[in-house]
């Protein structure tokens, strides 16, 4: 085995991680509204990327196989488990996380809300909540129905998200503390004040 | 108590739905570097050869354990990691008394190279039949614990006396799903030595105080007294967030 | 997981030939089935090809005789919410819509969903060892240990798991089209024979080979569609595969039946049509329950439970009744 101090700070990256400048990516993402870049294995999801290499421990990792969504961010906009995506095919792209919804100290809406509404316990599953709440509202403005609507051959409004609507469009987020009853309460104000 | 009946908003609201509220595995350091543990594949039996050589030599390897070179624990009297009569701890011999036991210990540069380099490990096992606990037959044969924090048999008051004189009483049987004890926060722990003697531990513990006392079961530990920090994290789910800190 | 290279595709020409080259490299467009594959040591491709970027395939088309084109690289949520989709094909925007989860949707392509491992919960068991998919020869765990979720058709002393895609079971009741690019050029594999049975070889899901590239998915107009509707029946109310579902459609005439189509997920190594069914509806009427599932009974002669899913038989007659009378409502 190598003979590796960890502290060494002069040891290049490949250094520690014993391994060829062949085998590491460099990735260029737009973090929160700011260019930044990483270099990493090609297996290294976007949700490692993040905690490891960006320091932006808000987002999660609980089950790391895409069946919690505690690591939901946003990529252009739209949510994505992070842990099932690999950071190197996101070259380019605007991806949010839950450190980037407060602009210039205010909060945003939803996040607001969760707190008006106790939306959490232990909070771990919060920020995937949050960021699958946000993006979940913007996809019931723009029209798109679920599991629950009725009638999809019908057009669908942001009126129409009753709480049943809310549920299976959250239902990619577990919560172990079982807040659903207030999360549902939060995303509907969010929905109703958007 | 004006507080109670009060719509109060948490004093960590703000942390936990901004991102900020630290768990232990978000702690950053200089240099941290990453244990992945293997789990065995049999429920009962032993392992007869742990081929570790293609892990030790995987990129960024920087130590691989199993019972053959792991540090001894020496069991302490009691402790809330040892429920009563249990006498196992990890990494001390070749018995497997569960499904999913640890076999070994991958430290390396990174969470994904050790994760890696444990899949490379090679496990032979004697496996013997998985033991099969039936209550109703293992009975006979159960014994009475002693009393250590909570008392095993309590009565207030005279419940049979209290419905007997009820107005109305009602006999049912409710069921419900499965519930476990456990937020979602996978379980972490972090340690730092700061110098050659003193050791940070840094846990997913809603018992910072037993935390403490545990980890002086391991020999390699060092003895001195010790001092702990009292916050929590996500095991205690009222609590303040920030991982228990115990130092020694 | 397992290191690996990556590069990206700029052309469907280089991917196919990459392919057809390498038999250690995969192609990876949403990832949302791969990289689970590859964290459960299911999937060891030592090259992933990112064909995210390969220009036009990601449309979704309403076709002038009234079908659909539908890009492989188009993602699910997209494709339910397209309007045309919901109007002419409610069953297949529903059965996307009852897939996965919202964010899952946003990030699986189409050409992944049916290219999505048939498996069962021990082909994720890395401590059985027993599984023909993931090591061929190695036995089925299955066919006589926990059972309950698995086929009641079509399976296998080999292997007795079902297709979990829910889009396949849409797309096969409207006899889909998928267009295949190879190496030697295109074809167009007509749905219900995209998908294998298990026979003596499981680990293998479908018909395409080395260097085959799904650029589309083409839905013909039919009779049936408009009057459709998917119904999926599980354990959670939400986010986790089918015990049995049902896609139905159905065209009538002063409310009987000219003509159904049905499929059920849920059953089988892939997604199963009931032809006997579909030919006893004709003539029927939709509010003559015991003729209706008379007519249904007869898909399910050939049915085969399991130890543990026998359940199944019956629930599976029930499902696909409750399907087709919501779509007969639709007409």
């Amino acid at each position: 085995m190598q003979k590796i101090e960890p502290g060494d700070a002069e040891m290049t990256e490949r250094q520690k991680q014993g391994l060829d400048d062949a085998a590491l990516v460099t990735v260029n993402l737009i973090l929160n509204n700011q260019p930044r870049t990483v270099t990493v294995e090609p297996r290294t999801t976007l949700l490692d990327a993040l905690r490891e290499k960006l320091s932006l421990t808000g987002t999660k990792k609980a089950c790391d196989r895409g069946e919690c969504g505690a690591c939901t961010v946003h990529v252009e906009g739209r949510r994505v488990l992070s842990c099932m995506t690999l950071v190197a095919m996101h070259e380019g792209k605007n991806i949010t996380t839950i450190e980037g919804l407060e602009q210039n100290g205010k909060l945003h809406p939803l996040q607001s809300a969760f707190i008006e509404h106790d939306g959490f316990q232990c909070g771990f599953c919060t920020a995937g909540q949050i960021m699958s709440g946000v993006a979940m509202i913007e996809e019931a403005k723009a029209g798109w129905p679920s599991a629950a609507t009725a009638d999809p051959r019908r057009p669908f409004a942001l009126a129409d998200l009753s709480r049943a609507e809310i549920r299976e469009r959250m239902s990619g987020n577990l919560c172990r503390c079982a807040c659903y009853p207030n999360i549902v309460d939060a995303v509907a104000e969010a929905a109703a004040r958007s | 108590m004006n507080a109670v009946g009060q719509p109060i908003s948490r004093v960590d609201g703000r942390l936990k739905v901004t991102g900020d509220a630290r768990y232990t595995a978000d702690i950053r350091l200089e240099a941290i570097v990453h244990a992945a543990i293997v789990y065995g594949t049999i429920a009962n039996g032993r392992t007869v050869s742990i081929d570790t050589a293609a892990a030790e030599n995987a990129p960024g390897v920087l130590a691989v354990l199993t019972h053959k070179n792991m540090p001894r624990m020496k069991a302490l009297p009691w402790s809330h990691l040892r429920p009563q009569g249990q006498t196992y701890l990890p990494l001390q011999d070749d018995q497997i008394h569960y499904a999913g036991q640890p076999v070994a210990l991958v430290v390396a540069a990174t969470l994904d190279l050790a994760t890696y380099a444990g899949t490379l490990i090679k496990v032979e096992y004697e496996a013997r039949p998985p033991v099969v606990f039936d209550l109703r037959t293992a009975k006979k044969d159960a014994i009475e614990p002693p009393q250590r924090m909570w008392p095993l048999s309590s009565s207030i008051g005279d419940a049979n006396k209290a419905i007997a004189s009820a107005a109305v009483e009602i006999e049912q049987t409710y069921t419900m799903p499965d519930r476990h004890h456990n937020p979602m926060e996978p379980h972490a722990t972090l340690a730092v030595w700061d110098d050659n003697e003193t050791l940070t531990l840094y846990d997913s513990t809603q018992m910072v105080v037993g935390t403490r006392s545990s980890s002086r079961s391991c020999s390699a530990l060092p003895r001195r007294k010790s001092t702990s920090s009292a916050s929590s994290s996500a095991a205690d789910s009222a609590a303040s967030p920030g991982p228990g800190r115990t130092r020694s | 997981m397992h290191p690996f290279a990556l590069s990206r595709a700029d052309d469907p020409a280089q991917a196919i030939a990459a392919h057809a080259l390498d038999p250690q490299l995969a192609f990876i467009a949403g990832g949302t089935d791969l990289i689970g594959l590859m964290k459960d040591h299911a999937a060891h491709p030592e090259h992933l090809l990112d064909i995210n970027g390969l220009p036009n395939m990601a449309e979704i088309d309403a076709l002038p005789e009234g079908g659909l084109h539908i890009g492989a690289l188009a993602r699910m949520s997209d494709v339910a919410a397209d309007m045309e989709v919901r109007r002419r094909f409610p069953v297949i925007a529903e059965a996307l819509l009852f897939a996965a989860s919202g964010q899952l949707r946003n990030m699986a392509s189409i050409g992944g969903n049916i290219m999505q491992r048939t498996r069962c919960a021990y082909f994720r068991d890395e401590t059985d060892g027993r599984c023909n998919k993931r090591n061929p020869g190695s036995g089925c765990a299955a066919l006589h240990g926990l059972n309950r979720n698995h086929a009641i058709f079509g399976w296998s002393q080999s292997c007795v798991a079902t297709n979990p895609s829910d889009l396949a079971v849409a797309l096969a009741a409207m006899d889909a089209i998928v267009i295949v690019r190879g190496q030697a050029g295109e074809r167009r594999i007509p749905f219900t024979d995209f998908h294998r049975l298990p026979g003596s070889t499981p680990e293998r899901d479908n018909v395409l080979g080395r260097g085959d590239l799904i650029v589309a998915v083409e839905v013909p107009a039919n009779a049936e569609a408009r009057a459709s509707h998917y119904l999926k029946v599980r354990d959670r109310a939400s986010y986790e595969f089918a015990l049995v579902s049902a896609a139905a459609a159905v065209a009538t005439d002063g409310g009987h039946i000219r003509s159904a189509r049905l499929a059920m997920g849920g059953v089988a190594h892939k997604p199963w049509r009931l032809t006997a069914a579909e030919s006893g509806l004709r003539g029927i009427s939709l509010d003559d329950s015991d003729a209706l599932e008379s007519a249904i009974a007869a898909s399910f002669s050939d049915a085969r439970a399991l130890a543990h899913n026998a359940f199944k038989v019956e629930l599976a007659q029930r499902v696909v009744l409750r399907a087709l009378q919501t779509a007969g409502a639709r007409t």
